[in-house]
């Protein structure tokens, strides 16, 4: 880009330039170069996620096993499980496991509770992208 | 030496040639080195950062959109990294003494900086840079040794364009000013 002179003023800036600059020592470069190399400055360097992708799939498993768990206990509690007895509408059949999930609290209705989950993985990942480009950027 | 562009180095350096990343270092390394030092006024502080952050330029390479200038990326790298150590070690910039001067024109003051030797000359405008705050003399140092524009400067120190304009100006000021005050002095102790 071309230097801008917002103020032409070349005297002040041959003194200025007069000063020139500081010369870093002759190893500058071998020295960074090495450490390149190191296994220990690679350990330091290297961007580490907040929540990794380890995490990630845990979270998103353990979503799923609830929801599955949820989706499979009859509504009596008994231990048998009878997948052909509860193939019912989609909508219906959610409805019914976040019921459950919600439990006591009955001013919670089940669009409520699926909006908090939901919200709750939008924020866990916008945390992460947030954490993210704070650290490239600084 | 003749250099190439920086995306020719980085565009080697993410095809695996690690070894471009030293001509890379050795395009830019003065300059960031004084960038902290300016700031750190400490070789041994200035270096440490300067390499620290080369190193994680280097590993963030993958990461580098080039939406601006690679040099104003390091350099803005090298700038935060300077201020988070001023502000660990808590240093104290030399306060300019505001003391009441017999106005001379830029171009008197140039007359008798000519007096001087050329290490002398090198000397006191370093001396009065390192006088000015750190946003100041990295500015200074930016837009007369790097050449650099207003509006890279604003991407490196965070500051607005307007805000640049205007530490320009007064930098200038207060460098003049400091130089003359040691002008002064010098011919009291020739006197």
């Amino acid at each position: 880009m071309k230097h801008e002179q917002f103020d032409s003023d070349d005297v002040m800036k041959n003194i200025i330039r007069k000063g020139g600059l500081e010369q870093p020592s002759f190893n500058f470069t071998n020295t960074v170069m090495s450490k390149i190399h190191s296994p220990q400055s690679a350990a330091a360097f290297i961007y580490q996620p907040v929540i990794s992708r380890k995490a990630w799939i845990t979270i998103g498993a353990l979503f799923v096993a609830l929801c599955g768990f949820v989706f499979l206990i009859p509504p009596g509690g008994n231990s048998a499980v009878d997948l052909s007895k509860y193939i019912l509408p989609a909508q219906q059949t959610i409805n019914n496991a976040l019921s459950k999930i919600a439990g006591s609290i009955s001013f919670i209705n089940s669009f409520s509770t699926l909006v908090i989950i939901a919200a709750a993985g939008w924020l866990l990942f916008a945390a992460d992208k947030y954490l993210r480009r704070m650290v490239f950027t600084s | 030496m003749q250099y190439q562009d920086d995306n020719f180095y980085i565009d080697k350096i993410l095809g695996g040639d690690t070894a471009a990343y030293a001509s890379l270092i050795d395009k830019h390394k003065t300059m960031a080195y004084n960038i902290a030092w300016r700031i750190l006024k400490s070789r041994e502080d200035a270096e440490e950062i300067a390499q620290d952050s080369f190193l994680k330029v280097y590993y963030s390479l993958k990461e580098f959109k080039r939406e601006s200038k690679f040099s104003t990326w390091l350099f803005r790298i090298v700038y935060n990294n300077t201020i988070s150590r001023v502000r660990k070690k808590k240093l104290d910039v030399d306060s300019f003494d505001d003391e009441n001067y017999e106005w001379m024109e830029p171009a008197d003051t140039a007359k008798e900086m000519e007096r001087l030797s050329q290490n002398e000359q090198k000397k006191y405008v370093n001396d009065a840079i390192s006088r000015l705050p750190e946003e100041d003399a990295t500015v200074i140092t930016l837009f007369y040794m790097n050449e650099s524009s207003i509006e890279e400067i604003s991407t490196v120190t965070g500051l607005s364009q307007s805000n640049v304009k205007v530490k320009l100006f007064r930098s200038r000021k207060r460098l003049h000013e400091e130089l003359q005050n040691m002008l002064k002095e010098e011919l009291v102790d020739i006197i």
